[in-house]
């Protein structure tokens, strides 16, 4: 692979199409790839073509791509057939996280895939090296986790499992730059990786709050969106703190850290909302009430703001920085 | 305008904090007569001027005539709020807020910022401690959305609502009110990085790896929503099982690592030091201070039309009527 990668010589297969799993269908068909998309759950197969082709035009709306997107379609296919992925370099693995099921979808897989192929899962809550037990040839297999919308960041963490071998990982880590991602890699597994970790010990303390009542749902929105939402996208949260001075949170650090919550159960409110199967805006059940007609204003916004900060982004991207900072 | 905010028109601001100058020109823009207290008024003048300067030109309407850079007060009216913007240091706060009462009609405002330190606490040796409210900030002060409010059950609700108003009506803020002893921006920051530090002193990560995870995920949504509100975009179920497995397993150190307390005693205390997590070059501060008041412009009109446009119409506080 030291030769120049060209990503449409590298057929790359997804299986699973949900909301994460056609997105990251669409990011590796405007990388260049030949794409086969595999459907497990029938209902996956509803509208996907229509679905992909949106998020396509979308790409070509913020500049992503310069062909048309029928273009890009012509390299897709979609079907419920494994025997698709044969010819598939690398398989993407994006359904539920639920260990028995991914371990029947990695069967499915590698009874008509190469021995050689590579097999990773977008899983941003099983560990790695828990996974990799289900794959015959485990050296094989990484994580891959995507941000939503996969077509539209820069992040991605590849993560290697204790039997992942090094190079392959190194390898992918080189084929995801060709993917418009600053990726990181992760040689040492942990549940939920890095961004989701940072993201959930947030999530633990806000729900603390909210249940003393120290703070609404509203207030603590705004709090983490008015301040971290205002320097994120330039900063990580240790340039954020050189910039501003250490000694200052030095202080509030130490005082502040024997307080913070260590509560290791779901939040009350969370468990009644998976018990509802609440799904926020897609079904009007979640942490806020939501009007009829309501979801579709927040999907739009979101899919609006999804591509301007792109393009924010990218003007800000590691290098861009680099440059300015000359 | 109000009649019972018109008595704030003169604002005092004290402190030497980092945002001094960007609030300063926040409340410039507003219309306020604004006296700020240095230990170098030269320097501090230069730098608000200089924010001024980078402001786009419809905000220049107001002018800097109404900007007083003193080294001691010159107090000819009864100003009637005074807001303190100091490092996070009890006995330094506490001096501020002792010299402002010396000056202070009992009815003024004080709003000190404070992230770890209890309302209370400051209030402690006041002569008025009804009339002291936490007030944090986010930097840059003027391009920024973010204010909280700290009111305990000793401070005065109509003074707090009064400076509620004026953030909302002049201040191009749009403040909360944490009824508390403390507020809950800091927990929810130290929340993060301590799950940060946990990452690194166990190999998992790196400095430069957070960062990235940072603005690579987080960047690319907060500023279009909070946490919360994004759980519901993204299926709020999904995160409630994530959580049956990653919360017991998230860090729980109740002190700061040992790394991050001899950085700070070696005097790698960030940027201006020119270390701290990365090394700086010499004159790197000042472009990153140029940079973030230039991407602070951009993100602001991001905040402005999302998720839904929002008019905050800025009249000035001098328009009388």
């Amino acid at each position: 692979m030291e030769k120049k990668l060209l990503t449409h010589e590298i057929p790359v297969g997804v299986v699973g199409l949900g909301l994460m799993g056609s997105s990251i269908v669409a990011a590796l068909l405007v990388a260049g790839h030949p794409v086969k998309a595999i459907a497990p759950v029938q209902s996956d197969l509803l509208n996907i073509h229509d679905r992909i082709k949106s998020q396509l035009l979308l790409c070509k709306d913020a500049g992503l791509i310069s062909d048309e997107a029928h273009t890009y379609l012509n390299r897709l296919d979609i079907s419920d057939d494994y025997t698709q992925l044969a010819p598939c370099a690398l398989v993407l693995e994006c359904v539920i996280e639920d260990p028995e099921i991914k371990k029947a979808v990695y069967l499915k897989i590698t009874r008509v895939v190469g021995s050689d192929t590579v097999l990773a899962s977008n899983t941003s809550a099983i560990p790695i090296s828990q996974l990799q037990q289900f794959v015959e040839r485990p050296e094989r297999f990484l994580g891959i986790h995507w941000a939503e919308p996969a077509f539209m960041t820069r992040f991605l963490e590849i993560t290697c499992g204790q039997q992942t071998d090094p190079d392959l990982a190194n390898r992918i880590y080189r084929l995801a730059h060709h993917w418009g991602k600053e990726p990181t890699l992760l040689r040492k597994d942990i549940r939920g990786f890095i961004t989701n970790r940072l993201m959930y010990a947030v999530y633990r303390e806000i729900f603390s709050m909210l249940n003393k009542g120290t703070a609404t749902a509203e207030d603590l929105d705004k709090s983490f969106r008015y301040d971290a939402g205002s320097w994120m996208t330039l900063m990580g949260v240790f340039r954020r703190m050189d910039y501003l001075g250490l000694d200052d949170f030095k202080t509030a650090f130490e005082r502040i850290f024997p307080r913070l919550d260590n509560s290791t159960d779901v939040p009350p409110v969370m468990e009644e909302i998976v018990r509802r199967d609440g799904r926020g805006i897609h079904n009007g059940t979640g942490l806020y009430p939501y009007k009829e007609g309501e979801a579709l204003k927040w999907d739009r916004a979101f899919s609006q703001f999804s591509s301007e900060i792109h393009e924010l982004a990218t003007r800000y991207s590691a290098d861009a920085i680099a440059e300015k900072l000359k | 305008m109000n009649d019972h905010l018109s008595s704030m028109e003169e604002v005092l601001l004290t402190g030497d904090h980092l945002s001094v100058y960007g609030l300063a020109v926040c409340l410039l823009q507003a219309g306020h007569k604004v006296q700020v207290k240095s230990a170098d008024p030269v320097t501090s003048g230069k730098q608000i001027i200089r924010c001024w300067e980078e402001l786009p030109d419809e905000g220049n309407s107001a002018g800097l005539d109404d900007l007083r850079v003193v080294s001691s007060w010159q107090i000819q009216s009864s100003p009637a709020l005074a807001i303190i913007l100091s490092p996070e240091d009890l006995a330094i706060k506490q001096s501020h807020i002792a010299e402002l009462e010396e000056l202070l009609s009992a009815g003024a405002v004080i709003g000190v910022n404070t992230e770890s330190f209890a309302l209370s606490e400051l209030q402690a040796n006041a002569a008025h401690p009804e009339r002291i409210l936490g007030m944090n900030w986010v930097e840059p002060a003027h391009s920024t959305l973010f204010l909280e409010l700290i009111r305990n059950e000793t401070t005065r609700e109509d003074m707090t609502d009064r400076v509620a108003e004026l953030a909302r009506q002049y201040w191009y803020k749009d403040p909360y009110v944490i009824r508390s002893d403390y507020g809950i921006r800091m927990p929810l920051l130290a929340a993060l990085v301590r799950e940060a530090f946990h990452l690194i002193e166990n190999g998992y990560a790196s400095v430069e790896d957070i960062d990235r995870a940072c603005r690579n995920d987080a960047g690319y949504y907060l500023t279009f929503a909070g946490n919360l509100r994004y759980m519901d975009l993204m299926g709020t179920n999904a995160y409630g099982m994530v959580m049956k497995e990653l919360n017991p397993e998230l860090g729980t150190e109740s002190s700061v690592p040992e790394s991050f307390i001899k950085l700070v005693g070696e005097g790698r205390t960030g940027m201006a030091a020119g270390k701290g997590f990365y090394a700086y070059e010499s004159g790197e501060k000042a472009k990153w201070e140029k940079l973030l008041r230039e991407f602070s412009v951009e993100i602001k009109d991001l905040f402005e039309r999302y998720p839904f446009p929002v008019h905050r119409k800025t009249p000035q506080f001098s328009d009388k009527g």
